[in-house]
């Protein structure tokens, strides 16, 4: 983080914005948005509302804190907008649980989780599971990832998650639930290849 | 051998009733990931984590998945993984420039 106005009179400055803060707003929006386009507009958008608000700007946080939380607002806004789209989510949803007989509920036997073989001191295996999450995560179905990032990347409360995508509580944990399902899915048919 | 039949279904009836399935058991293991559980769900999951090895590894995956959100929600200054280009910032120092006239 960049600890630039640091002091109380500090004075947002525009003209450095981009150059000073252009980067790590761009990968803040592009990592809960899985889009270079729309993670740029949304930074863009960040900076023209800062400067409409920029008499609020006191100095009390740094230039970039202040700015992250203004882009923060544009991806709840983002999601907002994305999640009242109509969407078939439950077509789109293959329960890997068996539906019926004896074992109803349980796991489907070839779709049952297997060992990944993580080797947590291996980086480029990493740096290859986080490129896969984020393929994994756009593929999401909106609604769904609307959910999971506003409540596990933005770590927004469910009450405030439901307001702003209009869900019920226990809505809440189910599209949690089903888009956990399918991201581990996802991720374990990519890593295993 | 209907009657073995029906016996063996009342027994997973049973069972099912103290027993988890494992569609129910994952959705604890996420759900504790943001809520405590109450004392009775606690124990049910870990009755059926003991017993199950898809959910076993389910579980152990739910911890790998949590891990490297939280890498990737987290924005490294120095290390960055992606970048705007020349072109883009420039377009945006112009629109900010453009705005700043207007106003």
């Amino acid at each position: 983080m960049a600890d630039e106005n640091k002091n109380k009179n500090a004075k947002a400055n525009p003209n450095n914005w981009v150059n000073l803060h252009g980067d790590y707003l761009y990968n803040y929006a592009y990592s809960r948005v899985q889009s270079k386009e729309t993670a740029e507009d949304l930074v863009q958008e960040s900076f023209i509302s800062a400067l409409k608000s920029i008499n609020s700007f006191r100095g009390d946080s740094s230039e970039l804190t202040w700015l992250i939380a203004i882009l923060k607002r544009k991806v709840i806004d983002y999601y907002r907008k994305l999640s009242r789209k109509k969407e078939t989510v439950a077509s789109q949803f293959s329960t890997p649980f068996q539906e019926n007989g004896d074992f109803e509920g349980h796991w489907i036997l070839d779709r049952g989780p297997k060992d990944w073989q993580i080797k947590h001191d291996d980086p480029m295996r990493q740096s290859e599971f986080i490129f896969i999450l984020e393929i994994c995560i756009a593929a999401l179905p909106e609604k769904w990832r609307s959910v999971f990032v506003l409540k596990v990347m933005e770590e927004i409360k469910s009450e405030e998650v439901c307001k702003e995508i209009g869900c019920s509580s226990s809505n809440l944990w189910v599209i949690l639930h089903r888009a956990r399902l399918q991201l581990r899915e996802c991720i374990e048919n990519r890593w295993l290849k | 051998m209907a009657e073995m039949s029906s016996i063996k279904t009342n027994i997973i009836k049973g069972m099912n009733k103290v027993m988890l399935d494992c569609n129910t058991a994952t959705s604890f293991v996420t759900k504790r990931e943001y809520v405590k559980l109450g004392c009775v769900d606690r124990m049910k999951l870990s009755m059926h984590l003991a017993s199950c090895k898809y959910c076993r590894q389910f579980a152990k995956q739910s911890i790998t998945i949590s891990h490297h959100i939280s890498e990737l929600s987290k924005i490294d200054d120095s290390n960055h993984r992606h970048y705007l280009s020349k072109e883009q910032k420039n377009n945006m120092i112009k629109e900010i420039e453009s705005q700043q006239l207007k106003s």
